[in-house]
């Protein structure tokens, strides 16, 4: 079964922040289903299950210990939704592979999986403005409207992955779709 | 004598035979007043004397203090009408909201503690056997629908019993069979007067809701249901004596030493399943001192056991308790106590961060104008001689402004799991406990009343606790 993780940070606190698009995008997709991620006592996670096909998860972790969750599921293939701070808002990128380039949540499951050859979504926050700091940036409240398109235009391509569509033909539709236009 | 009356002395002369109470004994009616409690006053001094009876009044400060007065005026004129002595316990202000943030179980549950726990105590202190409440066939119906609602067991379906037993007195339910309206039909036959609450018509309580919503419908289409409810709770408590008594029979061959529980695996799996559900949740309470075990405890438990016999044995993990399987044996035990120290607090009024073993630390701040940390302790740091920080054992004690209370009850009250209670850090210096420091458990620091300082003290310290942070957010 495909297992799907949205990144993000527990509690109510970091809900709507930048760092959690992640999980953000993962719940969209679930109420497309018409699921809920449910939470069963003593678990570090939530999750919904669609039809047998994909077991979508929101790690209960803080960011940096999210692969912790993976030795809880058997999986044929691993999808990840998580921020990127190089992409500008709006926009998202489906990579397979690839390093954690800083990111703490991948930094964690490439740990936790052995390898970095997983599906990755990456969901646009851009960088800060004006010299402010990351951390802050990361962890404020989406105020830009173009990271909700992003996250619905990640949970879109979530959606025709769980609907059985391949990687390469998602990839070839979002990555071009959502492009930043050419000056 | 009108009939309701004569129904309802009857009903209450027929009680005390069957339960074999001696009526030259000293009687407790918990009184609130309403037409309930007066009713059941009425009746036990009309049938055992007005002498032997004493009305206890319970103020929880829930109200007005204007409606409380009121309220509190006209029940004492009703005792003095019906010669009965009357005596108002008052619990304190704040008392109940305090309660509902240790123990966090609603106000109603809060309450209703605090209330039982002072009745009890006067009851003790005047050497008074009985103590007599008005719970109605009302009260069981609306129990017993809650109950059923929250799936309980065979035990909590009983709902409201007739008798039962509080520290050494024994409570006593005698008009569980009549129904609210009588009683007001009694007291009112009767001329009293009596007080009504303004929180009974407030929905935020649930019973309150429950009773305009679930059982005014009901009760149209079944007029009888009240009645039905008293029947039912009486066969589950029959029934649930019934497995009380299967249960203690199957525990003789139980091997339980000081708070470990053995058991074979052949004598486990000859019990059928129903019961060895119910003795898994009594040897679960015997290891872990808790009086309510969650199902999921158990369910785990089950799993746990199973895995381990296919196996073959070994050893699980579930919250504070551990499952031990060797050679057909099943062991239940505690999680030991993982750290026990003490260290002295040489400089208590310099700002340091103290690490502890198990991932805890107490910081010690120096206190500044607009602290933001409203839960830390402001401790006056200079009056402490020879402190020292350390886990807490079993024979601790705190005075805390509501009374000296063991650490152990204190972190029980607060939910800390029970194999972490040992580790507590607690601050002790020669005068005894100065404080409990929880929160890294899953509590709250609690300070003792004699070291709370004045908020314009000079030298005052903050003192907290943190669980020391593996966690980063990116």
């Amino acid at each position: 079964m495909m297992l799907v993780l949205g990144l993000g940070n527990p509690g109510t606190k970091y809900e709507r922040t930048r760092h959690n698009v992640g999980t953000l995008a993962l719940e969209s997709c679930a109420a497309f289903f018409q699921l809920r991620l449910k939470k069963r006592c003593f678990r570090l996670y939530r999750q919904a299950v669609v039809d047998g096909r994909a077991r979508l998860v929101h790690p209960l972790t803080y960011m940096n210990r999210s692969g912790e969750v993976l030795k809880y599921f058997e999986y044929s293939s691993l999808v990840v939704l998580c921020d990127q701070m190089d992409l500008p808002a709006g926009t998202i990128r489906l990579r397979r592979g690839g390093s954690s380039a800083g990111h703490r949540g991948l930094m964690s499951l490439i740990e936790a999986h052995g390898d970095g050859q997983f599906i990755r979504i990456y969901i646009g926050i851009g960088r800060p403005s004006d010299g402010g700091r990351v951390i802050d940036h990361v962890l404020g409240p989406i105020d830009d409207e173009a990271i909700w398109d992003g996250i619905a235009l990640a949970s879109k391509a979530l959606v025709s992955l769980v609907e059985g569509a391949s990687f390469e033909e998602v990839a070839s539709v979002y990555n071009r779709r959502t492009s930043p236009p050419y000056p | 004598m009108s009939t309701i009356v004569e129904q309802v002395l009857r009903i209450l002369e027929r009680f005390f035979d069957e339960e074999g109470i001696d009526r030259n004994q000293e009687m407790a009616v918990a009184f609130s007043g309403g037409s309930d409690s007066l009713a059941l006053l009425h009746a036990v001094s009309t049938l055992v004397g007005a002498e032997r009876v004493h009305a206890l009044y319970v103020n929880h400060h829930l109200r007005s203090s204007e409606e409380l007065s009121g309220e509190i005026e006209l029940n004492e004129h009703n005792c003095r009408l019906l010669g009965v002595s009357f005596t108002l316990l008052d619990l304190g202000h704040g008392s109940v909201e305090r309660a509902l943030k240790e123990r966090g179980r609603g106000v109603e549950e809060a309450a209703r503690q605090l209330r039982y726990d002072i009745l009890g105590r006067t009851c003790r202190e005047r050497s008074i056997p009985y103590l007599l409440t008005a719970h109605n066939s009302d009260d069981q119906l609306e129990t017993l629908l809650m109950r059923v609602a929250q799936a309980s067991s065979i035990a909590s379906l009983a709902s409201i019993r007739r008798r039962r037993d509080l520290e050494g007195v024994t409570v006593l339910r005698p008009v569980l069979e009549v129904s609210h309206s009588d009683l007001a039909l009694y007291a009112r036959t009767q001329g009293l007067t009596w007080s009504l609450d303004s929180t009974n018509d407030e929905d935020t309580y649930l019973r309150n809701a429950l009773r305009r919503e679930v059982k005014k419908p009901l009760l149209a289409l079944f007029p009888n249901a009240r009645s039905a409810a008293v029947v039912l709770g009486r066969r589950f408590e029959e029934t649930s004596r019934l497995l009380d008594l299967m249960v203690e029979e199957a525990l003789g061959s139980v091997i339980c030493d000081d708070g470990v529980v053995s058991f074979t695996l052949v004598w486990y799996r000859s019990l059928v399943d129903e019961l060895r559900e119910l003795l898994l949740y009594r040897m679960v309470a015997l290891v872990s001192g808790e009086e309510r075990i969650a199902r999921t405890i158990i369910a785990e438990l089950v799993k746990g056991i199973d895995e381990l016999e296919r196996a073959g044995g070994g050893v699980r993990e579930i919250g504070s308790l551990r499952i031990e399987s060797r050679e057909g044996m099943i062991t239940l035990s505690p999680i030991a106590v993982l750290w026990s120290y003490c260290l002295p607090l040489d400089e208590p009024m310099k700002a340091q961060r103290i690490a502890l073993p198990g991932d805890a630390e107490v910081v010690i701040r120096e206190f500044v104008e607009g602290y933001w940390d409203t839960d830390a302790l402001r401790i006056d740091a200079s009056s402490l001689k020879d402190p020292v920080i350390r886990s807490a054992q079993g024979g601790d004690e705190i005075a805390l402004s509501g009374g000296t209370m063991r650490v152990a009850k204190l972190l029980s009250s607060m939910k800390v799991a029970l194999h972490q209670r040992g580790s507590v850090p607690i601050l002790v210096d020669r005068s005894g406990v100065v404080a409990v420091f929880a929160r890294a458990f899953g509590g709250r620091d609690r300070i003792a009343e004699r070291f709370k300082a004045p908020l314009a003290h000079p030298f005052t310290n903050i003192y907290s606790s943190n669980r020391r942070n593996r966690n980063s957010e990116i």
